[in-house]
């Protein structure tokens, strides 16, 4: 019941965490 | 009533005194060759090189892989509460949007709470996730805090120092071992310490029963404050006796809250062997903070004509200390409660001991401002970062009125730092105003507000402003229990926190690798008097046109109204 | 240029970073989980045990809620205000609190003072909730304690607290009060004076905080008086 909200949550917590990393990356070409 | 102005000058000189060991304390724990035998089996267990020399690209990617398994984890916990032990009052799960919105909060050092604690989270929960991340989102801004000083203070360099090095040191030469004696004197204070959780009372009127709920509070009080935390062990935070029993605690949590970010910027100084420019910042902040102090002091004081049409007598007398006493505490008033509102969005702690909803118009301008400028010491480490930010930003703006090319510390700025700087700069008002205006329009959202007409706004504006300043008190009227608002709030918060971290840490890179330009005869002294009004000015002028607008149609016009009696249900 | 930050493992400025390279990004994973599970063991298991057991020792009463006890009965916390609704008893600050209504699931009841579940009632100035509130408790009491019908009332006797547990009351509020528990209790005022006058609180070194009174221990010194004549 939970179970697809909490892939829900942990996938954007994943998602906003490795975008973070990309943004590091990012940002050494600014 | 000059018995205000003795106590705020007092609280001046106290935090001054204290600054000074603070700041060169913190400083050595930076710049100390010395590993003491605890930080190095910390580092084996956690298998990582304390010599390992980042630049900031690692120095960012280290801090941001390790925040969000701390995220992970927390958020794994609070979905699992329901079968852990120490859980005598059986409380369920929290659902995953809020466990999202819990877990994020926590690590970004905001403590954003869409919960009670004390019937909501096990005393296991409160210690392990709460307590325990607290520790980790303070550290890891201070670490970061670190690495940008460095920046600045190196020249011709790659690195910034090491991540792990300045966490771990953080934690076990500053945050336990004053978290462990401030907790000590809350107790001695009344504070409860303990694992046990209710304790059954009988009323003498009426025989009624009183559940009193406890636990492991003092421990989690003194981080809370210390960490410029915020999270509260009960619903009612710092405005609960059991969090916040007398006046000394109050001024004690007070101190807590300002003492390491007051602290950077002397450590800032000492790092750069330029004592005068840590003063500069120092005295920056304390002008602003002062300056919203007699604001909001003045507004709850003189209370409000709703309250007087009514009947309720709010002068000010031996006997009573009159002003506006809806959602405060008394053995606080007016005036301990003003210089903690204050305080804690200054530093963007977030704890409360009065309720911000219930404010003044005029007084709840004071905490909505200090959030959106989120540099009046601000919080743990990023505080510091942020005036620094605003600082490149005056040095750039004096330079190109003169036609020079801006230098700060000795090293050029040039487009890339201010690029990144303006990154910064912006993603915080965007991500308030953009989080309010897409709320504003949500259907469904309008049915959390606990007031309508302006105050309603403001109580939307003020959460995300609070969420993205990493600062976690609310106008708590709004029900952001909401899937809606628990995603919204979280994503802001981890917006906030991570968006402006993550460019200054790539200004300090740059300017770690440049070459240190000796001071010459066309160099803009930085510090200076000048330069602080300078930087003051531009902080206001930066944060007031960026969110005057947003303030016009909350707090002022709910001030219009109240003077023209204008009241809604 | 030359700074405080002289670790002297650094190689000079410009030397070549003979350092091992980097750890790898499996590596590093590793390392922030463990660090994770480290943190919360140490700040979040250790540390507050650690507290627990040396506040325990040392100051057990307070780590335990500062309970007053009356005839061997825990009645409350010194810390903690209750409901006081007889004439004979000094009356608290009005409180916001509220618990879950045990006929409706999901609504909640008025419930002042419940430490369960800290609460206030969050309403601004400009709130027609708060007006009629605080109209309705102004009103209540001035009947209760025989004021003048325009007679001003202490604020703090007719907002919430924030917490919604404030064991206080502004010394203004017990004054007015006074008379009538005098009355109720036929008791010289003289003497419940005296009782009001213990019972306050001055500022922490005249500068912190409020007086005050509280308001579990005044009633309670009042119930402790020997008296000639019991209800």
């Amino acid at each position: 019941m939970y179970m697809l909200q909490d892939l829900v949550f942990v996938g954007l917590t994943l998602a906003c965490f490795v975008g973070l990393l990309g943004f590091v990356r990012a940002l050494v070409r600014i | 009533m000059g018995l205000v102005w003795i106590e705020y000058a007092a609280f001046v000189a106290v935090l001054v005194l204290l600054t000074i060991p603070m700041g060169w304390w913190l400083a050595r724990c930076f710049t100390s060759a010395h590993d003491s035998r605890l930080e190095r089996w910390t580092y084996a267990a956690m298998g990582v090189d304390p010599q390992e020399r980042m630049g900031w690209q690692r120095y960012g990617a280290v801090l941001v892989l390790s925040n969000g398994l701390l995220m992970l984890l927390g958020y794994l916990l609070l979905r699992l509460q329901g079968s852990l032990p120490l859980n005598p009052l059986q409380n369920a799960a929290q659902t995953p949007d809020l466990a999202f919105n819990t877990a994020a909060s926590f690590i970004t050092n905001t403590n954003w709470q869409a919960y009670a604690g004390e019937n909501s989270l096990s005393n296991a929960t409160q210690m392990v996730v709460i307590t325990g991340l607290m520790f980790a989102g303070s550290a890891a801004g201070l670490a970061a805090a670190a690495g940008f000083v460095r920046g600045l203070a190196r020249a011709g360099s790659r690195d910034i120092g090491n991540y792990w090095v300045d966490f771990v040191r953080m934690l076990w030469r500053v945050l336990l071992p004053l978290s462990l004696l401030l907790a000590l004197v809350y107790v001695w204070q009344g504070v409860p310490q303990t694992l046990g959780t209710e304790v059954l009372a009988h009323t003498i009127d009426g025989g009624r029963t009183q559940q009193l709920l406890m636990g492991p509070v003092a421990s989690l009080e003194s981080i809370k404050h210390l960490g410029t935390n915020g999270g509260g062990f009960f619903g009612m935070n710092a405005a609960h006796p059991f969090e916040n029993p007398t006046p000394l605690t109050n001024m004690l949590h007070i101190l807590a809250m300002l003492l390491i970010p007051a602290g950077m910027t002397y450590a800032l100084g000492a790092m750069l062997l330029k004592r005068r420019q840590g003063w500069v910042f120092f005295g920056a902040s304390l002008v602003i903070f002062l300056g919203f102090l007699a604001l909001v002091w003045t507004g709850e004081q003189n209370g409000s004509s709703l309250l007087a049409r009514a009947g309720a007598d709010q002068q000010w007398s031996a006997t009573q200390s009159g002003g506006n006493m809806e959602g405060k505490e008394l053995r606080f008033g007016i005036t301990d409660t003003a210089l903690f509102v204050t305080a804690t969005t200054a530093a963007t702690t977030g704890s409360v001991n009065a309720m911000h909803d219930s404010l003044t118009p005029l007084g709840s301008i004071t905490p909505l401002a200090l959030m959106m400028l989120n540099c009046v010491f601000g919080g743990d480490g990023v505080g510091l970062i942020n005036l620094l930010q605003y600082a490149i930003l005056t040095v750039f703006l004096a330079g190109m009125m003169i036609g020079r090319t801006p230098e700060f510390l000795g090293k050029k700025i040039e487009v890339r730092e201010i690029k990144l700087v303006m990154l910064s700069v912006l993603a915080h008002p965007a991500c308030i105003l953009g989080w309010t205006a897409l709320a504003m329009l949500w259907p469904g959202a309008a049915d959390s507000l606990n007031n309508r007409g302006p105050h309603g706004f403001s109580e939307i504006l003020y959460a995300y402003a609070s969420a993205t300043a990493n600062n976690g008190s609310a106008f708590a009227g709004l029900n952001a229990n909401t899937p809606f608002f628990n995603t919204t709030v979280g994503l802001a918060m981890l917006m906030g926190r991570y968006l402006t971290l993550l460019p200054l840490l790539a200004v300090a890179g740059s300017m770690a690798s440049k070459a240190s330009v000796p001071a010459g005869a066309g160099t803009f002294p930085t510090a200076t008097p000048l330069f602080t009004g300078l930087l003051v000015f531009v902080v206001l002028v930066v944060g007031g046109l960026t969110f005057l607008p947003a303030l016009a149609l909350g707090p002022v016009v709910e001030h219009l109204q109240m003077l023209a009696g204008q009241l809604y249900p | 240029m030359t700074s405080l930050d002289s670790d002297k493992r650094l190689p000079a400025p410009g030397a070549q970073q003979a350092a091992a390279p980097a750890a790898g990004w499996g590596r590093t994973l590793g390392s922030s989980a463990r660090a994770a599970v480290l943190v919360l063991l140490l700040c979040g298991v250790a540390y507050p045990l650690a507290t627990t057991g040396v506040a325990q020792a040392l100051l057990p009463h307070a780590a335990n809620g500062s309970l007053v006890l009356r005839d061997g009965q825990i009645v409350g916390s010194a810390l903690i205000g209750q409901q006081f609704d007889s004439a004979r008893y000094f009356h608290g600050r009005p409180s916001a609190t509220t618990a879950p209504d045990p006929k409706q699931e999901g609504a909640s009841i008025a419930a002042p003072y419940n430490a369960g579940l800290s609460g206030a009632s969050n309403q601004g100035v400009s709130s027609q909730g708060l007006a009629d509130s605080v109209a309705e408790r102004v009103a209540q009491y001035r009947s209760t304690n025989g004021l003048a019908a325009d007679a001003a009332v202490p604020v703090d006797a007719v907002t919430a607290s924030a917490s919604g547990l404030d064991p206080h009351i502004s010394v203004a509020n017990a004054q007015l009060q006074l008379p009538r528990v005098a009355r109720e209790r036929q008791l010289p005022p003289a003497q419940v004076q005296q009782l009001l006058d213990q019972a306050t609180q001055q500022r922490t070194g005249y500068l912190l905080g409020e007086p005050r009174v509280n308001v579990l221990a005044l009633n309670m010194a009042l119930d402790a008086l020997p008296t000639r004549s019991q209800p």
